[in-house]
């Protein structure tokens, strides 16, 4: 009995552990989605990209793609920048570890849009 | 999947619905330049349904300052290389548009096409599916929907375009011409897009006589016989159109027209000018 109670503790920790791991080390962009009217058009939407993590650090929110660099925090555990999304693409952006560089998170805002036809002889008319 | 078998079964009744309660002013062809995007090549189509308040000062005797109410409105547009066609309003009496490009260079362009230019009416006005008989129209002839064919040459600028048709009436309603020019310009603002437009057109005496002509039968002692010759006409127009989601659009206008004084001058005309107002929003499959 006591064996069993062991080895199912065992089976289980690793995933409950790994949970508390992935809630304490989170980047979250809401909205996550921006739309635009018509594909190929930049799209617009103010994006609030909240992080956290387990312990105080040093660290660095940044484009995943351009590795542009948006805001760095010194000591801390928990961190949020206010975004103005502007692109005709989707954009990931990640939380890094400044110290060691090593990549802890990463969120993507997606881009949709309305009108997926783009034929040059489209009439718009609303009357 | 689901949602496909969805759109299928309430498609006749958006049809029909549009066609009952929709109603127009005098229509034009307002084409609007994008020509900042790629566009499609191949086949592409999309369709949408929608619902709008309007609030409209029309230029028909007997019709209130201020008419308002509901329209639904559909949209269809299907492209094929050179071809395109375009649906949108009145589904069973005009608001089709048929293309052909016959030479798109130097941003230049000139078209084949036919489409409907003006609305009919009849003693209901301009509601004739849905209204009742406004009595000062009562006993006059109907007005059918024209369908006119016709050249129209275009000019592309970045965010604006400008447009010359020249349309000759082959449903035989009136047998005359129209001849239309539009200048017109995107403004991308945000994730808004504004649309403004003007436009000055000609009617021949065919067409300015069978709509707003009154011949003998149709005269009374409060409405006199009327004849009169070539009328034109001039719109502004400007639209915005706002995503409110991946489906969803957000829509509103104004439409304004002012009218010559062979029309201003006829017995079932009240002014020389109307305006329309719009909001509502549209749902895009």
């Amino acid at each position: 009995m006591y064996f069993k109670w062991h080895c199912l503790l065992l089976l289980f920790f690793p995933l409950w552990a790994q949970a508390e791991s992935e809630i304490l080390t989170s980047l979250i962009a809401k909205p996550d989605t921006c739309v635009a009217l018509r594909e190929g058009r930049n799209c617009y939407t103010d994006v609030i990209l909240t992080w956290q993590q387990p312990k105080i650090g040093n660290y660095c929110l940044r484009n995943a793609t351009t590795k542009y660099i948006m805001q760095c925090w010194l000591k801390q555990r928990t961190g949020s920048f206010n975004y103005s999304f502007d692109s005709a693409t989707s954009i990931t952006f990640e939380i890094y570890d400044s110290n060691t560089s090593k990549v802890l998170s990463s969120a993507e805002v997606k881009l949709q849009w309305v009108y997926q036809n783009r034929q040059i002889k489209r009439r718009w008319r609303l009357f | 999947m689901m949602r496909c078998a969805l759109v299928k079964k309430i498609a006749p009744y958006i049809l029909f619905l549009t066609a009952v309660y929709t109603s127009q002013s005098l229509a034009s062809n307002r084409y609007y330049a994008d020509n900042t995007l790629e566009p499609t090549h191949g086949f592409a189509w999309d369709w949408s349904v929608g619902a709008s308040y309007y609030v409209e000062d029309t230029y028909l005797i007997g019709m209130s300052s201020y008419d308002d109410g509901v329209e639904l409105d559909l949209n269809l547009a299907v492209s094929y290389n050179k071809f395109y066609l375009d649906i949108d309003h009145h589904q069973l009496s005009g608001g089709l548009i048929i293309g052909y490009s016959l030479i798109d260079k130097y941003d230049w362009g000139l078209d084949i096409l036919a489409t409907n230019v003006q609305a009919g009416l009849d003693e209901k006005g301009l509601k004739r599916y849905n209204g009742n008989k406004i009595e000062a129209l009562v006993n006059i002839q109907p007005r059918n929907y024209d369908f006119d064919a016709g050249l129209r040459l275009s000019r592309r600028f970045d965010n604006s375009q400008i447009s010359f048709e020249y349309l000759y009436d082959i449903s035989g309603s009136h047998n005359g011409w129209v001849f239309n020019s539009f200048v017109s310009q995107i403004i991308p603002w945000r994730n808004w897009e504004l649309r403004t437009g003007i436009g000055i057109s000609a009617y021949s005496e065919k067409f300015t006589n069978y709509y707003f002509g009154i011949n003998a039968q149709e005269a009374t002692l409060k409405r006199a016989e009327y004849s009169t010759d070539t009328s034109s006409s001039v719109k502004f127009e400007i639209h915005g159109e706002y995503p409110l989601n991946r489906n969803w659009v957000f829509l509103t206008g104004w439409l304004s027209t002012w009218f010559s004084k062979e029309i201003e001058n006829s017995p079932i005309i009240k002014q020389g000018y109307q305006h329309k107002v719009k909001v509502g929003v549209r749902y895009v499959f």
